[in-house]
């Protein structure tokens, strides 16, 4: 049998596993070993297996990993997400689903400095619900906008998925953070777009409140000047060139701790925002250490090879392959999450998208878009998931009605973003 | 006290000094800025330290991951198993789990004599690399029990017919 075949049988038996329920670590793992066993030595595969347990984990960029997720643990404990909400609020509640943009706007930013979207919408269905029920708003435009706004910080920096690209395909983590910015903010323009959407054809969904005057607003926004702080200090301090990305992290982890003191008053919150960070940190990294035995096995296959030599004998254009690429991606994304769909994928993926010249850059942008657009897509549509965990009450069905317009925001997007890789590449290549 | 209330102390005991040593390193990256700031000088070793902890935080946490079922699991179609089917799909992933923790702790033994005969060190401030393994060790052993027990409960889900109580 020629040896390709056993690394497409890999691929095909991951995925087997993987929806047969084993963790996608466990499932990567246990497909590299197997299948190094297989090809070569139980003795040589375990010395590489056990190799990787160390070496992966050990490069320095990985540290920026633990220390923005407790970036994120400590800005949720430090109840950031109430302030902002009320701030952009008092910005638009006047206008027709104002409230569901502010939703939109207030998920972003905290999503942003958060990284974490199943966080963001969990604590956003608690402030946020709540507020729009009692103003009349319709379920499925006030679960729609915070599913939708939850997967904005995804792409907004500092991003963790975006971090996990870049570590494990060797791409610039700055640049990715920077690319990072425009297809964000793309977004939260057209999550509102859809808010607005879907209040023109249905008014009721989202009624209008009256106008705050000038100083009410400005009130509200200088109460949230610690956000805007936090989130400067971490984009300007990288971008600004006066410390690292790691260090951004750490200084990003020490803000939030001190904004979680202050809002807290005690250090009893610690424990659980450890064990919270821990839960994260944990998963990512023995993730990372199945993924090192994966590839290992899928590197002595020639299978990225082999899939090169064919793309480049159907004479695809770079194009035309990314816009396929995506087809697979958002197909994925139904079924996995974002995260397990990149490390599964990367190593098969990325040699092809460096055969065919793509910018990585762009691809990792790209892919993320894609992948998080799962988020909120039936069956496996995680945000959906957690809204209604929080509030069992809702019918699923209203909440998936909700997200439609907000799916074809996401559409939209993507398509914006291959036809004008531009906006994707203007910022990270403006810096070397 | 019973098992699962120990473990679940052992598994926060443990995510308690992962999470010291990251928040350590958290802080010693503040003072190496301010220190650079001020002195136009850094700290040395900084880079060992942060490896050091980073896997520190990542093993010592993996116990907790196990314990709260937090690995990344796709699950699409939970709630329309029988807790029979539901709990030997689980005890499968665990079988699985149980046999790459094994291994990893097998070959990692090796790995950790290896280093530890010939004394291998950090490139900077010169960390012995088996504090390193001792630290994946710990994490694996723990991981490893906890899959066990897990597997065990599933088969008394097997065995009864009945969701065993996780925690």
């Amino acid at each position: 049998m020629p040896i390709e075949l056993w690394g497409a049988g890999g691929f095909v038996a991951l995925i087997l596993l993987i929806l047969a329920r084993v963790p996608v670590a466990i499932a990567m793992a246990s497909v590299g070993v197997v299948g190094g066993i297989l090809l070569g030595s139980v003795k040589k595969t375990g010395l590489i297996f056990s190799a990787a347990a160390l070496e992966s984990v050990f490069p320095y960029t990985l540290s920026v990993v633990p220390l923005f997720i407790l970036m994120g643990v400590f800005v949720t404990h430090a109840d950031l997400s109430r302030k902002l909400y009320d701030g952009i609020h008092a910005l638009l509640c006047h206008k027709p689903g104002g409230l569901a943009q502010a939703t939109v706007g207030a998920c972003a930013l905290f999503g942003a400095i958060c990284g974490s979207s199943l966080a963001t919408a969990a604590t956003m269905t608690r402030v946020a619900l709540p507020e729009m029920r009692a103003r009349g708003y319709s379920d499925s435009l006030a679960t729609g906008a915070i599913a939708a706004g939850g997967t904005l910080g995804i792409l907004i920096p500092p991003s963790i998925i975006l971090m996990i690209y870049g570590v494990l395909t060797g791409t610039s983590i700055g640049k990715l953070f920077l690319a990072g910015l425009i297809p964000g903010l793309i977004g939260t323009a057209l999550y509102m777009l859809a808010v607005r959407y879907t209040v023109w054809r249905e008014p009721q969904a989202g009624p209008p409140e009256p106008r705050k005057n000038w100083a009410e607003r400005g009130a509200a926004l200088l109460r949230i000047w610690d956000v805007f702080l936090l989130f400067g200090l971490v984009l300007g301090g990288i971008y600004g060139g006066w410390f690292s990305t790691i260090e951004a992290a750490a200084v990003g982890a020490f803000g939030g701790l001190i904004a979680a003191i202050a809002r807290q008053r005690s250090l009893r919150f610690l424990l659980k925002a450890l064990d919270e960070a821990a839960r994260t940190t944990g998963m990512i990294f023995i993730i990372i250490v199945g993924t090192a035995a994966f590839n290992a096995f899928i590197e002595r296959t020639h299978l990225p090879n082999t899939i090169i030599g064919f793309v480049a004998g159907t004479g695809l254009s770079s194009t035309t392959a990314l816009i396929l690429l995506m087809g697979i991606y958002l197909v994925l994304g139904f079924v996995m999450d974002g995260l397990s769909v990149i490390f599964v994928t990367i190593p098969i993926v990325f040699p092809l998208v460096q055969s065919l010249g793509i910018n990585p850059v762009l691809f990792g942008i790209l892919v993320v878009t894609a992948t998080e657009i799962g988020l909120i897509t039936p069956p496996v549509g995680m945000n959906l998931f957690v809204i209604k965990g929080i509030a069992p009450e809702l019918n699923i069905r209203t909440v998936w009605k909700g997200v439609v317009p907000f799916i074809a925001a996401d559409v939209i997007r993507l398509a914006i973003l291959i036809a004008f890789p531009i906006l994707t590449l203007v910022l990270s290549e403006a810096v070397r | 006290m019973n098992i699962n209330r120990l473990v679940d102390f052992g598994t926060m005991a443990l995510v308690w000094i992962g999470g010291l040593l990251v928040l350590g390193v958290m802080f010693l990256t503040i003072g190496d800025i301010i220190s650079r700031w001020a002195f136009s000088k850094g700290f040395i070793g900084l880079v060992d330290v942060t490896q050091f902890a980073v896997v520190g935080f990542a093993y010592l946490s993996l116990p907790r991951v196990f314990w709260a079922d937090a690995n990344v699991a796709i699950e699409l179609y939970d709630e329309r198993l029988s807790p029979r089917f539901d709990a030997a799909l689980r005890a499968f992933a665990l079988i699985l789990g149980v046999g790459i923790v094994g291994l990893l702790l097998w070959y990692g033994w090796v790995q950790a004599e290896r280093t530890m005969r010939y004394g291998d060190i950090s490139q900077n401030i010169g960390i012995p690399m088996v504090g390193f393994w001792g630290l994946i060790i710990t994490g694996l052993v723990m991981s490893g029990l906890i899959s066990l027990l897990r597997l065990w409960q599933c088969a008394v889900t097997l065995a009864s017919g009945r969701r065993a109580d996780a925690h």
